[in-house]
Parts: structure tokens; C-alpha cells; sequence
């Protein structure tokens, strides 16, 4: 352990979870219970969307629509608070993969649309992001954030380490009595 | 796999459920409270929506797309006036399945327009139900001012016994 590199032991730190590990986790949390609640605001919309992407049958398209925005809030609330981590990164990653997957099939077949990812026009931003590469790889550095939340044992600034803490700090005080 | 870590994937397996549980849930809730929710439509519902009243205005445009244009009332009052080109299906014909109508229009890729005399005429809509027992699965446009309506816009009604026939 003595003579590991510098990197070595960021890496090691950012997997066991320090604070950049936090920082991701925060991040991607609030990004997905953002595009949630976002989605959330008009269903019907959402599930035109998700129609356009050719995959699911159109008749589960409205079944999609409503549950996957839900799913996201959820998710990215757990993430933000820092409570049922590793079951919420596993289900984020799990629901980023299905995506990624969704647009790799849709550029494979030359397809270009919007891809109704943030829907950052409700924050009056026009910025529309379309299905393309650029959209595979982006999504790929979100797999690879969430995996790394996934992996990590310690989460910082956590309701689950909070209350680890004072489980510990019970636990201890109890020893003695 | 040692049975510490079977215990934290089975933990791990339950908490992802609770999470799963807990969205479908509050998308139920969203669509149920939401002005812009889905809503759950029963399929004679769903069938009776895509019977779409238009006015003789939208008609008149659709016949000249080429729509077919359906008579349903009595065969003596088709003879006596109808829209140029209609067809003539009975509707209380149509509903007790007697044989010798053609329903080969179903088939033709063409929108279908049904009339009947004016707005209060059930003959449309009995028809319509006919149709859809065939399984026909799209659109039926219903001119809901009848053939009085389309008359009274100036349309061409055609009268007395076809050419022929």
C-alpha cells in the first residue's frame, strides 16, 4: 500500500466513495428527478415521445409514458437525499441502459428526432437534443456515473450514512451502560 | 455465492421492487388527477371515438379526396334523393345481416363518410356499429347535419332512379 501512485489512490478513494463520488451521485440525481418531475407536467406529450422511438408497441407506449417519469423522480430523489443508493443506482442504470439501447436502435436505422431527454424548454431553454452519437456517448458517461455510485461502499453526506452513524453512535454508547 | 452476499442481492432485489412498486404507484396517481394524464378506455368506448362526427363542409371536402359517401336510410328514400356516387346500405338491413349487401367499399382504401336524413337520425350511428361488427378498425366520419344539411350548403343531391338502374 505504501508505494501506490497518487492515481491509484484517487481511484480507489472515488470507488470505496469520497467526494467526488458525491458530487457524481448529487449530480445524477438531480438531474434525473428533474427530468421527472419535467415529464411529469405533460404525460400525453412524454408518450408521444416515447411512441416515436419505434421500439415498445404503441399500445404500451402510454403505460411507458406513465411510469417511467415517476420512476425517474424517485430515483433521482434517493440519489439527491442519498437513501436506498445502490438499488437506485442499479435501477438508474438499468433504465439509462434501456435508453441507450432505444437510441443506438434508432441510430442505427438513420433515424434523427428529438430525443425528449430534458425537456429544457420548460425552463424557456431552446435547446432541443436529437437522437444521434453524440447522444450514445454522453448516455455512456451517465452508465459509467451511475455504475460507479452503484460500486461505491461509503456515500458521503448520505441519509443512509446518517443514520449508519447514529446507529453506530447508539450502539456504542449502550456498550458501556 | 456465499450467503452474505445472496442476503445483500436479495435485499438489494427487494429494495429495487419497493422502488419499482412505489412509481407505478404514483403514476397511477399522476394519470388519475392529471389534465394531461392517460386515462384507462374501455374498447367499446375506445371504438365508439372513432366514429367522428363532421359537418357538410369537411364532407364536401372529403368527397372530393374521393371518400366513399354511405347512405343508410330505406332503399325508396335513397331512390328518391342521395348524395352523386353514394352507396346505399339500409342500416336496420345492415343490423339484421340480410344477404345481398355489398360491403366490398370496406376494403377500398378510401375514408367513409355515412349520412343519414339530419342531425336526430339514429340510421348513422346503427350503421356504423354494423360496420365496426365487421371489424372494420378505422375511422368512419358521420355528416351530422345529414343529407338535409349537405343540401341546405348547396351540395349536389342527386334525384329519381340512377342511370340504368
Amino acid at each position: 500500500m505504501g508505494n501506490e501512485s497518487g492515481i491509484r489512490k484517487a481511484i480507489n478513494s472515488t470507488l470505496y466513495g469520497n467526494r467526488f463520488t458525491v458530487l457524481v451521485r448529487v449530480a445524477l440525481g438531480a438531474m434525473l428527478a428533474f427530468t421527472g418531475a419535467a415529464k411529469m407536467t405533460d404525460p400525453v406529450s412524454f408518450g408521444q415521445i416515447v411512441a416515436r422511438y419505434g421500439i415498445l408497441p404503441s399500445e404500451l407506449a402510454p403505460y411507458a409514458a406513465s411510469f417511467i417519469p415517476p420512476l425517474e423522480l424517485i430515483l433521482g430523489l434517493a440519489l439527491v437525499i442519498g437513501i436506498r443508493v445502490r438499488a437506485a443506482a442499479a435501477l438508474a442504470l438499468l433504465l439509462m441502459g434501456i435508453f441507450t439501447a432505444a437510441v443506438s436502435i434508432n441510430v442505427f436505422r438513420g433515424q434523427s428526432f428529438d430525443c425528449g431527454c430534458f425537456q429544457l424548454h420548460l425552463l424557456g431553454v431552446g435547446l432541443a437534443e436529437k437522437v444521434g452519437p453524440w447522444l450514445i456517448l454522453r448516455n455512456c458517461l451517465f452508465l459509467a456515473g451511475y455504475a460507479l455510485v452503484f460500486r461505491a461502499d461509503r456515500h458521503l453526506l448520505s441519509l443512509e450514512n446518517f443514520i449508519e452513524k447514529v446507529r453506530l453512535n447508539n450502539l456504542e454508547k449502550t456498550k458501556y451502560e | 455465492m456465499a450467503p452474505g452476499t445472496k442476503r445483500v442481492t436479495r435485499r438489494l432485489i427487494r429494495e429495487m421492487c419497493v422502488i419499482l412498486a412505489a412509481a407505478g404507484a404514483l403514476g397511477v396517481a399522476m394519470n388519475l388527477s392529471h389534465p394531461r394524464g392517460f386515462v384507462l378506455v374501455s374498447r367499446p368506448d375506445l371504438e365508439a371515438r372513432k366514429n367522428v362526427p363532421i359537418s357538410a363542409a369537411e364532407a364536401g371536402i372529403k368527397r372530393d379526396a374521393g371518400a366513399v359517401f354511405v347512405d343508410a336510410r330505406e332503399k325508396a328514400e335513397f331512390k328518391n334523393a342521395r348524395v352523386p356516387g353514394a352507396i346505399n346500405i339500409p342500416a336496420l338491413d345492415a343490423e339484421a345481416k340480410t344477404p345481398g349487401m355489398d360491403f366490398g367499399f370496406l376494403d377500398r382504401p378510401a375514408e367513409i363518410v355515412i349520412y343519414c336524413d339530419g342531425p336526430s337520425c339514429g340510421a348513422s350511428a346503427l350503421l356504423a356499429e354494423a360496420i365496426r361488427k365487421r371489424g372494420y378498425g378505422r375511422v368512419l366520419y358521420m355528416l351530422e347535419e345529414g343529407l338535409s344539411g349537405w343540401e341546405a350548403k348547396g351540395y349536389p343531391v342527386e334525384r329519381g332512379a340512377r342511370n340504368g338502374k
